[in-house]
C-alpha cells in the first residue's frame, strides 16, 4: 500500500513538474502531507515520490540519443560532474518535498 | 512537542533557502529551479537537439504556405510564393537554429549586452556606445521610409523570427537561455541596424592616427611616414596594373629621428598605455582578418566556364557567423549561399548567373580629431572657427536583466560625431559606419536578382556603403569583375586620414567621397583572372590618391596571383587546394637573405644550425614541418630588434610596430640606420642583427623545446584554431585543432588561432551552376546537436561539401533530405 503511495505521489509531482515547473514538487509536497494529516510516514513518502519523479523525468531526458553530447556540453558550464549534477537535482527534490511536507504534516 | 517545533522551523528554514536559490539568481548562477527541472529545464533541452522529421509552423503575415525542406548537410531550402513570404521564412528558419546567436550578437552592436548577461558586459556595452553606435542606428531607424522594399524584407524576416520566438515554451528554450536564466526578446528592424553596425566595427574601425601619432613620437615624423606610410612599397594591386610580379619600391627609408615635439607633447597628455584600446578599438592582431577572394575567366579555366572562390576570414566561433540557406520564389529569386543570423539576405553566394564574395578593403573610414573644449571635465560646448558651439549630450543607461540600473554614462556628440575623453583631452571620431545607409539590407536581395557581374558591382556601388569590401563576381556568360565598393571620404589638404587633425576648425572636416568611377575595379581583364586578398587595391602609380594607410601585407596576393599565373587550366579542385595552400611567400622572401647571412656570420653552431634547418625548409606551413616555428621566432627577434626605437623607455611600454612588408624592404637596404640597435654604443648592420636573431631564436627554442627534430618543434604544436563558443564556456568550444598554415599564408593563422577561414566556398558557373564550400562549424546553435560542429572535421582538413542546389523541392532526391517544415499563414 505504501509503495503504491509513493507511486501515487511521484506520478502527480511528475505531471506537476512537467506542466507546472519545478513549484510543483514543494506543492506536492505540501498538498500530500495535509492529505496524510497525522498519518506517519507522509514526510518520507512525499520526499521518495519527488525523488522517484525526477528520476523518471531525468531518464526519460537520459534515454534520448544526444543526451551523451548535451551532458558533455552542460559539463564546462558547471563546477561538478554531470552525474553529481543529477544526483545532487534528484537530492534537491527530495529535500524540497520533504521540507514541504513536514511543514505542512501534523503529527 | 519542542521536538515537533523545532523539525517544522527546520523544514520551514530548508524550505526558504532552496525556494530563494531555485526562485532567485545567486551572483552568476541562473536560478536553480528553473535549471535543474527535469521536465522544462537543463535537460530538456536534449528533446530539442535535432530538428523533426516533419514539423509545421506558423507566421502573421504569411501570404501563402511556404514549404521548407532540409537537405542532408541541414540547409533549408525555401521554397515561398512571393519574397516577402521567403524572407518570413527565412527569419523563422535562422532562429530555429540560431536564436541565441541572433540576440547575443545584435544586442552586441546596441550596446545591450549587459541586459542578458549581467555586469561582466559593461565595458563591451560602453564601448560600443561611446562608439556612437547605437545612436547611429536609432537615428536611422527614426528616418526610415516604411514604404520602402527595405522596411518590407526587414519587418517580414523580423515577424519570423518573432514566430518562432513566440511559439517556443520554457521547455524548448536554447540552452544558452536556460544557463543564463534568460527569455528570448522580440527582434525588431533596428536590431538589424544594430548588427550592421557591428559588421562596421569589426571591419572598418582604423587606428592609423594613433600609430603614426606614437611613431612620430618616438622617431620625428620622417620617419613614422617611412615606416607606415601610406602605400604599401610592395605592390600587388587588386586592379590589375599590368606587371606580372610584384612591383617593389625600394626607396631608402628614412632613419630613426629626432622625437617630434608635438607629438610627444600630445602622447605626454593622453597618456602612455595603449591609445587604441583607450579609443575602444578592436584588438587587431597579425593576419587577424585576412580574407581571400579570386576568380578565372573561361579562358583561363579547364572547364571555359567562369570560376569564383570566396574566403572571407574573420573571427570564428560557435555557431558560425554564417548560416547557409537557398531561397526559391519562382521566376523572382533562386539564390544560395551564406546569411547573418539576424539579417535578412545572402550576404555571400549564388544564382543561377551570378557569383559573388568579399574580401575587406581596409580602407580608412574613421578620423579623429582633437578638439578644444570649455571644461575639460564635464564640457558642455566645443570649439569651432572661433566660436563655441553646443555639444550634444546624450545619457546612456546600462541595465541589469531584472532592469536594475548597473550605471550612466554621459555622452558628448560634435557636429563630426563621438567626443572621448582620454584624460584630460578630448577625442572626437567620425566613421562613416555611423553615417551608413540604412538600405544594406535591400542591397543584398537585389543583388540575389542581379544576371550579370556588371549589373552586380553597379548596383552594389550604387546602393553599399559600409563596411567596405572588395566584392568579386563571376557570370555565367563568362564575365568576372571585382570593384572595391563602399564609402570613402576625401580629407581637405594632404588628403591623409591617418594623422591625428584639429578640431577646432571646419577645415578638418571631409569634402566628399570618392566617385564610383575612381574607385579601385576591373572587369574581364586580359590577364583572364582576378584577386584580393585586403592588399592595397590600386596601384600608386596609377591612383596616388589616399585611400587608407593600413594594409594588409602583400605575401598572400602574391601567393594568390603566383598561383593563378601559373595555371591556365584552373579547375574547382584547383581552386579548394589553393584556399589551403601552405607555401610562404613571406618566407619566400625573407628566407634566401637569412640564410645567406647564417653562411656568412661568424661560424657559431646556433647560427649555423638554424641556417641550415631555414635552407632545407620548403617553405610550406605544413602541420607536420618543423622549421616554421623558429622563421618565425626568428621574425619575431628581428622585428623587435629592428624597431627598438619605437618602444619608449617606460617598463611595459608598448610601441607600433611596423609591418613584415617593411622589413622585406629594410632587407634591401643593409646599412640603413634602422638596424643599429639604440642599446648599444657599436653600429650594427643588417648581416649582424639577423645573425643575432637566428642566434637567439635557435637558443631559446632549444631551450624550450629541444633539439629540433623532437615533435615538439611540429607545427601543429604551435599553431591551432580556436572556435570559442559566443559565451566563451570551455566545452561548447571547439580549441587545439592543427591547421595548415601560418602567417601570410593563403590559409592564415596566427596569434590565438581565433580568426580564420570563416566560410570557403567555389563556384563554376556552368549551365548548371555548381558549387561547393563549407565553414567551421554546424547549421546548429544546438552544442547538443550533431549539426553544431559536423563541418569541423572536413573544414580544418581543408575539404569542401558538394552544395545541393534544387530548383523545386522535387529536385532533392529523398536520400538527400533530413526533414520538412511547412509553414503557413497565422495571426498576431
Amino acid at each position: 500500500m505504501r509503495l503504491l503511495r509513493v507511486l501515487g505521489v511521484a506520478a502527480v509531482i511528475a505531471v506537476g513538474t512537467w506542466f507546472g515547473g519545478w513549484w510543483a514538487v514543494p506543492l506536492c509536497g505540501a498538498v500530500y502531507a495535509v492529505l496524510r494529516q497525522r498519518q506517519p510516514g507522509a514526510v518520507g513518502e512525499a520526499a521518495l515520490g519527488a525523488m522517484l519523479a525526477w528520476t523518471g523525468l531525468l531518464s526519460w531526458q537520459v534515454s534520448h540519443p544526444a543526451f551523451g553530447r548535451l551532458s558533455t556540453a552542460v559539463s564546462g558550464a558547471f563546477p561538478v560532474p554531470v552525474p553529481v549534477l543529477m544526483l545532487l537535482t534528484v537530492g534537491m527534490a527530495g529535500i524540497l518535498a520533504a521540507a514541504a511536507a513536514r511543514l505542512m504534516h501534523r503529527q | 512537542m519542542a521536538q515537533s517545533r523545532f523539525g517544522t522551523l527546520s523544514a520551514l528554514l530548508v524550505l526558504g533557502v532552496l525556494g530563494y536559490v531555485c526562485s532567485r539568481p545567486l551572483g552568476p548562477l541562473p536560478p536553480l529551479g528553473p535549471l535543474i527541472d527535469p521536465a522544462n529545464g537543463l535537460w530538456a533541452t536534449v528533446r530539442t537537439a535535432e530538428l523533426p522529421v516533419i514539423a509545421d509552423g506558423s507566421i502573421p503575415g504569411l501570404r501563402a504556405p511556404v514549404s521548407v525542406t532540409y537537405d542532408d548537410r541541414g540547409v533549408p531550402h525555401i521554397f515561398a510564393a512571393n519574397t516577402a513570404d521567403a524572407y518570413r521564412a527565412l527569419g523563422y528558419v535562422v532562429a530555429r537554429d540560431r536564436l541565441f546567436q541572433i540576440e547575443m550578437q545584435t544586442r552586441a552592436g546596441a550596446g545591450t549586452l549587459t541586459e542578458l548577461v549581467g555586469a561582466r558586459a559593461l565595458p563591451l556595452d560602453q564601448n560600443t556606445r561611446a562608439l556612437g553606435m547605437p545612436r547611429s542606428a536609432e537615428q536611422r531607424m527614426a528616418v526610415m521610409d516604411t514604404s520602402t522594399e527595405t522596411w518590407r524584407m526587414s519587418s517580414a524576416y523580423a515577424d519570423g523570427i518573432n514566430a518562432w520566438t513566440r511559439s517556443l515554451s520554457q521547455r524548448a528554450l536554447p540552452l544558452e537561455y536556460k544557463l543564463l536564466g534568460r527569455e528570448p526578446r522580440a527582434y525588431g528592424v533596428v536590431d538589424m541596424l544594430h548588427l550592421l553596425n557591428r559588421m562596421g566595427y569589426t571591419l572598418s574601425t582604423s587606428e592609423d592616427e594613433l600609430r603614426h601619432l606614437q611613431a612620430s613620437a618616438a622617431v620625428g615624423r620622417t620617419a613614422a611616414d617611412a615606416l607606415f606610410p601610406v602605400h604599401a612599397p610592395i605592390v600587388e594591386p587588386i586592379q590589375p596594373n599590368g606587371q606580372k610580379v610584384a612591383r617593389v619600391d625600394f626607396t631608402e627609408l628614412a632613419p630613426p629621428g629626432v622625437p617630434d615635439s608635438l607629438a610627444v607633447a600630445l602622447l605626454n597628455d593622453l597618456g602612455q598605455r595603449d591609445l587604441r584600446v583607450a579609443l575602444g578599438l578592436p584588438e587587431r592582431g597579425p593576419d587577424a582578418v585576412g580574407s581571400n577572394n579570386w576568380a578565372v575567366s573561361p579562358g583561363r579555366s579547364a572547364s571555359g566556364h567562369a570560376l569564383l572562390a570566396g574566403d572571407p576570414h574573420l573571427e570564428l566561433t560557435l555557431p558560425s557567423i554564417w548560416y547557409e540557406a537557398h531561397l526559391v520564389v519562382p521566376d523572382t529569386l533562386d539564390v544560395y549561399g551564406v546569411t547573418i543570423p539576424g539579417l535578412p539576405g545572402i550576404v555571400i553566394g549564388f544564382n543561377r548567373d551570378v557569383a559573388w564574395t568579399f574580401t575587406n578593403v581596409g580602407a580608412d573610414v574613421m578620423d579623429f580629431y582633437l578638439e578644444t573644449v570649455d571644461d575639460p571635465i564635464n564640457p558642455s560646448r566645443y570649439q569651432l572657427d572661433g566660436e563655441w558651439r553646443p555639444l550634444e549630450r546624450r545619457v546612456e543607461r546600462f541595465l541589469e536583466p531584472d532592469g536594475a540600473l548597473i550605471r550612466e554614462d554621459t555622452l558628448r556628440y560634435t557636429h563630426r560625431g563621438p567626443l572621448r575623453r582620454i584624460r584630460d583631452r578630448w577625442i572626437s571620431h567620425r566613421w562613416t559606419v555611423l553615417e551608413g545607409a540604412a538600405r544594406e539590407t535591400e542591397v543584398f536581395d537585389r543583388a540575389a536578382r542581379s544576371t550579370s557581374a556588371r549589373e552586380l558591382l553597379d548596383h552594389m556601388a550604387t546602393h553599399y556603403h559600409v563596411p567596405a569590401q572588395n566584392m568579386l563576381a563571376a557570370d555565367r556568360a563568362g564575365a568576372i569583375g571585382i570593384r572595391s565598393t563602399g564609402r570613402y571620404p576625401i580629407r581637405p589638404d594632404s588628403g591623409r586620414g591617418d594623422l591625428l587633425r584639429a578640431g577646432n576648425t571646419r577645415r578638418s572636416d571631409w569634402l566628399g567621397d570618392w566617385k564610383v568611377a575612381e574607385y579601385p575595379q576591373s572587369f574581364s581583364p586580359a590577364q583572364g583572372f582576378l584577386a584580393s586578398a585586403n592588399q592595397e587595391p590600386l596601384d600608386p602609380l596609377v591612383q596616388p590618391r589616399y585611400l587608407g594607410a593600413d594594409w594588409e601585407r602583400p605575401w598572400r596576393a602574391i601567393r594568390i596571383n603566383e598561383l593563378l599565373r601559373a595555371n591556365a587550366q584552373v579547375t574547382p579542385d584547383d581552386m579548394r587546394q589553393y584556399q589551403t595552400e601552405p607555401r610562404s611567400a613571406r618566407a619566400d622572401a625573407f628566407v634566401p637573405v637569412l640564410t645567406q647571412v647564417a653562411r656568412n656570420a661568424p661560424p657559431k653552431p646556433s647560427i649555423v644550425r638554424a641556417g641550415q634547418l631555414l635552407a632545407s625548409w620548403d617553405r610550406r606551413y605544413t602541420t607536420d614541418n618543423t622549421v616554421a616555428v623558429l622563421f618565425e621566432a626568428v621574425m619575431a627577434n628581428l622585428s623587435r630588434m629592428l624597431y627598438d626605437e619605437l618602444v619608449g623607455d617606460n617598463e611595459g611600454a608598448t610601441g607600433p610596430r611596423p609591418t613584415d612588408m617593411m622589413t622585406a624592404i629594410l632587407l634591401q637596404q643593409p646599412t640603413n640606420a634602422w638596424w643599429d640597435l639604440r642599446s648599444t654604443s657599436a653600429v650594427e648592420t643588417r648581416d649582424e642583427i639577423i645573425a643575432d636573431a637566428l642566434e637567439l631564436s635557435f637558443d631559446e627554442l632549444t631551450a624550450r623545446l629541444g633539439q629540433p627534430d623532437s615533435s615538439s618543434w611540429r607545427w601543429s604544436t604551435h599553431r591551432t584554431a580556436t572556435i570559442n563558443h559566443l559565451l566563451r564556456i570551455p566545452s561548447l568550444s571547439r580549441t587545439g585543432i592543427p591547421m595548415q598554415g601560418g602567417s601570410g599564408t593563403l590559409n592564415p593563422s596566427t596569434g590565438a588561432g581565433t580568426h580564420g577561414a570563416s566560410w570557403r566556398m567555389v563556384v563554376e558557373l556552368g549551365p548548371d551552376v555548381e558549387a561547393q564550400a563549407i565553414y567551421p562549424g554546424g547549421q546548429s546553435g544546438h552544442p547538443a546537436s550533431v549539426r553544431y560542429d559536423d563541418r569541423l572535421a572536413a573544414w580544418a582538413a581543408g575539404r569542401l561539401d558538394t552544395l545541393r542546389v534544387p530548383r523545386t523541392v522535387n529536385e532533392l532526391p529523398g536520400n538527400q533530405r533530413r526533414a520538412q517544415l511547412t509553414l503557413t499563414p497565422g495571426v498576431r
